[in-house]
C-alpha cells in the first residue's frame, strides 16, 4: 500500500531527505507493507492548503505549517508567538509534540494527528544595529509569519508582506531593512550583505506537524496502525527536520566568519523584549477566552512540557 | 439579463482597478508615510480573486474563452449547432460541479475559521462571493443553450 | 488500469473535448478531474479543483498578470502602440516590407511597456493588421508577423513569465529582466531577416508603401516619449530598488492610465472599457491556468512528470546533452500547454536538476522562457495565434500557423545562439 506524502520544500532539500528517512522507517516498521511516496515542492498543492489536502484525501499524509492558515489552529498559534520557547530546537520540538497532542483532537479533529514540532530557531537580522524593541520603530521588516507581522506592528515597525520568494528582492533593494529568518537562510538566500547585524537570542519558532487522512488511518489494520504510530513519536518530531535545523544553526557561524555583528542581549534588554511581546500573548489569550478555553492553563501546560523535555535531555 | 451582466462587468472591472490602486497606494504609503496598509497583502489577493471570478462570468458571457476551432470551422451549420450545444452542456455541467465544489470549500473554510493574517478578517465571505461569480458563469452557459437551439447564437462555445 | 494508461486516457479525454470546442481551460480541468478521480477518488478530485480555483484566482504571484495586461490596454487606448507603429512607418515605409518591419518595431516598443505577449498580439492586430491589409499586404503574412512580434515582449522587459520564473526559482527578477533585453533585440533582428528573405521570394506579398518627409519623421519621433518614460519608470524602479516587480506592475498600469488621462484619451468611459477588456482577457487566461494546474496535478499524481524528468536527468549524455533533452521536452510541452502552467508545474522539479549541472540560473531563465513560449505560435494550442484569429476572423488559424513558421525557424536559430553564447543574455547582467 502506498501513502502519498506532500510537503512544499524542494526535492533534495535537507527536509526532503528527512521526510524520506521517515518514510523509510515506516516502510520498515510495516514490514514493507506501507510505502511512502513523497511529493516535494508543493507538487500536489499550495503550502497553505496542505492541511485541507489531507482532510479531503487529495494526499494521505502531509507536513503542515500551522501558521499558514491564520485562524484555523488558535491553540497552536501559541508556538509562533515571540519568545514562546527559549530552549534549543530539539527540546522545543519534544515539548511541542507532547503538549499539542492533548489539543490536536480539538483543533485538528478532521485528520489523524501524527506529530508536531518546530522549525529552526529564528532571529532578527537587520541592515542597522538593533538592540532594543524600540529600535524597530519605523523599520520595514519582512516577517516570517503572521505572528511576527503583528509583533513588528506592535513595535511600531511596518511588516513588508512579501512571499519568501520575493524576500531576497525586497531586502536587496532596500524595500525592507530587516527580516526575521533562521540563521542559515540568510546566506542561503543571498541576503547576507544586506543584513550585517543580528540578535543572537531566539526570537521565534514556527510550529508545524505531520497529519494523516483520518479515513485512511482508520482503514488500516491494527498492525499497520501500530506501524504508523511507531513513527509518530517525539523522537521523530525531532528527527524530521533535524538536518535542516543543523544547517540553519551552522549559518550563524558562517555569518560570524563574515565579520557580522551578532549581538547577545543583556538581561535588561531581554526583559524589554519580553515586555514588548506581551501584547502578542494578550491577543492570543483573548482569542482563547473567546472560544471558552483557559489561556493560563494552556500556557502552563506548554511550560511544563518544556521543563519535562529539558529534564529528559 | 444583459443589463444585469453589464452591472457585473462594471463591478468586476472596478475591482480590478481597486487591486491596481491598492498596489500603487502601498508603494506611496511606504515612501510617503513609512507605513504599510494593514492586511494589504491578503486583501489585495481577495480583491483580485473577486475581480477574476466575476470576470470569468463576463468572459463566458462575451464568449471570449479560448477555444480550438479547427473541427468546428469544417462543420456545416447543423454540425456546428450540435457541437455548440454539446460543448455548452459539458462546459455548463463542469461549471456546476465547480460551483458546488467551491461552495463546499467556502463552507469548510468558514467552519475552520480561516482568516487574514493581520486583521483576522474571515475569508470565507470572499470565497463565497467568488463562488457566486462561477455560479453566474454556469447560469450564462445554460441560458445560452436555448439561444443556440433557436439558431440565434453563432459564436463561441461558452 | 495502470497509472500510465490512466495518464494516456486523460490526454485522450482532453483531445476529444478540445475538438468539440469546449474552452481550453475547462477541457483541461475536466480531463484532470476525471483522471484524478481514477487515481485517487472522486471526492478528493472535486476538492482539488475547488482548491486550485481559489488558489489561482487569489495568488499573489499571479497579480502581475492582470496588472501588466491592464497597463497594455491603457497604453493601447492612449494610442501608444499606434504612435509607435506610425513612427516606425515614417522611417521604414520606403523599404520593401517596411510595414512588416514597422509592425515588428512597434511590437518591440509596445512590449517594453506591457508584460504579456497576448496583449501585444491583440493590440498590434487591431493597430497594424488593417493598415497592412489596406496597403496590399498579404493578410496571413501580416498576421504571422504580428504573431511573431508578440513574442518579443516575452524577452523585452517587463515580462510576466520571466517574473514568474524568478519567483519560483528565487532568482533576482531585475537581473532576469536585464538579461532579456539583448535576446529580445536579437529576436527583432532575426525576425527582420526573416522578412527580408520572405520579401525576396514573394515581393508581391509586401508592397512598398512610400516614403515620408523629414519633418514627418521627426514629428513621429517626438510622439513616442511616453513609451520611453513608462519603460524607464518600470525598469528603473525595479532596478533601483524603489519597488518590487509586483508593485511595478501596479505602478506601470497606473502610469499608463495617467499618461492616457493627461493626453485626454482616457475618460471615465474609456477607462472602464480598458478595465473591462483587461478583465475579460485576464479571466480567459486564469481559466486556462486553473485547467492547466488541475491537469498538472493529475499528471503529477500518476508520476508521469517526475518519471520523465528523472529519466532525463539520468541520461549518460553530459550536462549539455541533458539540457538539450530538457529543452526538447519543453518544446513539446510548450506546443500543447500554456507557458504559465508549464512554469508553475515543472520548474520546481527541473530547476534543481539544472543547478546541479552547474548552469547559470539567470541564463537558464532566458533559455527556458524562450523555449516554452515558442509554443504560443505553434499548433495545436498557440495562444497568440488564437488571439489574432479571434480578432481577425477572416484569416484562418491554419493560414496564420503556416505564415508564422519562418519565424519559428529563426527562433530556433536564436535559441541555438543563446545556448552557444550565454553572454548574449548575461553581458548586461554581470
Ligand atoms: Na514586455
Ligand atoms: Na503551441
Amino acid at each position: 500500500d502506498t501513502l502519498r506524502f506532500s510537503h512544499f520544500l524542494p526535492p533534495g532539500h535537507y527536509f526532503d531527505n528527512d521526510v524520506n528517512a521517515w518514510g523509510a522507517a515506516l516502510d520498515e516498521a510495516s514490514g514493507g507493507e506501507l510505502t511512502v511516496q513523497v511529493f516535494p515542492a508543493g507538487q500536489m498543492g499550495a503550502p497553505a492548503d496542505h492541511y485541507a489536502m489531507v482532510r479531503d484525501g487529495i494526499v494521505d499524509v502531509a507536513w503542515v505549517n500551522f501558521g499558514y492558515t491564520p485562524g484555523a489552529f488558535p491553540i497552536a498559534d501559541l508556538i509562533d508567538l515571540p519568545f514562546s520557547l527559549e530552549v534549543p530546537r530539539d527540546v522545543a520540538s519534544v515539548a511541542v509534540n507532547t503538549w499539542y497532542a492533548a489539543y490536536a483532537g480539538q483543533e485538528m479533529s478532521d485528520v489523524h494527528f501524527c506529530l508536531a514540532h518546530v522549525g529552526a530557531p529564528g532571529a532578527l537580522h537587520s541592515a542597522q544595529p538593533i538592540t532594543l524593541p524600540s529600535d524597530v520603530a519605523g523599520l520595514q521588516v519582512r516577517p516570517a509569519s503572521g505572528s511576527m507581522a503583528r509583533f513588528i506592528a506592535d513595535l511600531g515597525g511596518s511588516a513588508v508582506q512579501v512571499p519568501a520568494t520575493e524576500a531576497r528582492q525586497a531586502i536587496e533593494r532596500g524595500v525592507a531593512n530587516a527580516i526575521t529568518f533562521p540563521w542559515g537562510s540568510i546566506d542561503f538566500f543571498g541576503i547576507s550583505d544586506a543584513v550585517p547585524y543580528h540578535i543572537a537570542d531566539t526570537l521565534y519558532y514556527v510550529g508545524a506537524g505531520i497529519v494523516m487522512n483520518k479515513a485512511r488511518y482508520e482503514g488500516l489494520s491494527p498492525e499497520m496502525r501500530a506501524a504508523v504510530d511507531s513513527v509518530c513519536t517525539s523522537e521523530w518530531a525531532v528527527g524530521v527536520g533535524a538536518s535542516w535545523v543543523e544547517f540553519e544553526n551552522n549559518g550563524r557561524q558562517v555569518l560570524a566568519d563574515m565579520g557580522h555583528t551578532i549581538h547577545e542581549s543583556t538581561p535588561e534588554e531581554l526583559a524589554a523584549w519580553h515586555e514588548a511581546a506581551q501584547p502578542s500573548y494578550d491577543r492570543w489569550a483573548a482569542t482563547m477566552v473567546a472560544q471558552g478555553l483557559d489561556p493560563q492553563e494552556i500556557r502552563a501546560s506548554l511550560d511544563a512540557a518544556v521543563d519535562a523535555a529539558a529534564a529528559a535531555q | 439579463m444583459n443589463r444585469f451582466l453589464r452591472a457585473i462587468e462594471l463591478a468586476a472591472s472596478l475591482m480590478l482597478g481597486v487591486v491596481t490602486l491598492i498596489t500603487f497606494a502601498n508603494v506611496v504609503m511606504r515612501f510617503g508615510f513609512n507605513s504599510a496598509l494593514m492586511d494589504s497583502f491578503d486583501l489585495t489577493r481577495m480583491a483580485q480573486g473577486l475581480a477574476l471570478a466575476w470576470g470569468i462570468a463576463v468572459t463566458t458571457h462575451r464568449s471570449e474563452h479560448i477555444t480550438i476551432d479547427g473541427l468546428w470551422t469544417l462543420m456545416g451549420p447543423r454540425g456546428r449547432r450540435v457541437m455548440d450545444i454539446v460543448a455548452r452542456v459539458i462546459t455548463g455541467s463542469f461549471l456546476l460541479v465547480l460551483t458546488l465544489a467551491m461552495a463546499q470549500r467556502a463552507y469548510r473554510n468558514m467552519l475552520s475559521n480561516l482568516s487574514t493574517a493581520e486583521l483576522s478578517i474571515p475569508i470565507w465571505g470572499f470565497h463565497a462571493a467568488m463562488t457566486l461569480g462561477i455560479a453566474l458563469a454556469c447560469f450564462v452557459v445554460f441560458a445560452s443553450i436555448r439561444l443556440v437551439r433557436n439558431g440565434g447564437y453563432t459564436r463561441g462555445a461558452a | 488500469m495502470s497509472l500510465t494508461a490512466i495518464a494516456l486516457a486523460g490526454f485522450a479525454i482532453l483531445v476529444v473535448l478540445l475538438l468539440i470546442r469546449v474552452p481550453v481551460g475547462i477541457a483541461m480541468a475536466i480531463a484532470g478531474i476525471a483522471g484524478f478521480s481514477l487515481v485517487v477518488g472522486i471526492d478528493p478530485a472535486i476538492s482539488m479543483v475547488s482548491q486550485v480555483a481559489f488558489n489561482a484566482l487569489t495568488a499573489y504571484e499571479f497579480s502581475i498578470i492582470p496588472m501588466f495586461i491592464l497597463m497594455g490596454t491603457f497604453a493601447a487606448k492612449s494610442d501608444l502602440s499606434l504612435e509607435m507603429f506610425r513612427a516606425s512607418q515614417a522611417w521604414l515605409g520606403r523599404f520593401r516590407g517596411g510595414m512588416a518591419f514597422s509592425a515588428l518595431v512597434a511590437s518591440a516598443g509596445f512590449a517594453a511597456v506591457n508584460g504579456s505577449s497576448m496583449a501585444t498580439a491583440a493590440t498590434m492586430t487591431r493597430v497594424a493588421l488593417p493598415e497592412m491589409e489596406r496597403n496590399g499586404y498579404d493578410g496571413a503574412l501580416s498576421a504571422g508577423v504580428i504573431a511573431a512580434g508578440g513574442t518579443l515582449g516575452i524577452m523585452i522587459p517587463p515580462s510576466a513569465v520571466l517574473a514568474l520564473y524568478g519567483f519560483i526559482t528565487q532568482q533576482n527578477v531585475a537581473d532576469l529582466f536585464i538579461a532579456g533585453i539583448l535576446p529580445g533585440l536579437l529576436g527583432l533582428a532575426c525576425y527582420a531577416s526573416a522578412i527580408l528573405i520572405l520579401g525576396f521570394f514573394r515581393p508581391a506579398s509586401m508592397p512598398v508603401a512610400g516614403s515620408s518627409s523629414w519633418s514627418e519623421k521627426l514629428i513621429s519621433l517626438s510622439r513616442v516619449w511616453a513609451i520611453a518614460l513608462l519603460f524607464g519608470l518600470i525598469i528603473g524602479g525595479i532596478y533601483g530598488g524603489v519597488f518590487t516587480v509586483t508593485e511595478a506592475a501596479g505602478i506601470g498600469a497606473f502610469g499608463a492610465w495617467l499618461i492616457g488621462t493627461l493626453r485626454g484619451r482616457l475618460g471615465v468611459k474609456a477607462t472602464l472599457e480598458c478595465l473591462g477588456e483587461a478583465l475579460a482577457m485576464s479571466a480567459a487566461i486564469f481559466t486556462i491556468v486553473i485547467g492547466a494546474l488541475t491537469f498538472g496535478y493529475f499528471l503529477t499524481v500518476t508520476g508521469t512528470t517526475t518519471a520523465l524528468i528523472g529519466w532525463l536527468a539520468n541520461q549518460p549524455v553530459g550536462p549539455y546533452g541533458v539540457l538539450t533533452l530538457i529543452l526538447l521536452g519543453y518544446l513539446v510541452l510548450g506546443a500543447v500547454m500554456d507557458e504559465l502552467a508549464i512554469t508553475l508545474l515543472t520548474l520546481p522539479i527541473v530547476f534543481p536538476v539544472i543547478q546541479s549541472l552547474g548552469f547559470d540560473p539567470i541564463w537558464f531563465g532566458v533559455i527556458f522562457v524562450m523555449t516554452v513560449t515558442l509554443g504560443v505560435n505553434t499548433p495545436p494550442i498557440g495562444m497568440n495565434v488564437f488571439v489574432i484569429n479571434s480578432i481577425a476572423r477572416h484569416i484562418s488559424l491554419g493560414r496564420i500557423y503556416r505564415a508564422v513558421m519562418p519565424f519559428i525557424a529563426v527562433d530556433l536559430v536564436r535559441l541555438l545562439l543563446l545556448i552557444l553564447f550565454p553572454s548574449i543574455a548575461l553581458y548586461l547582467v554581470y
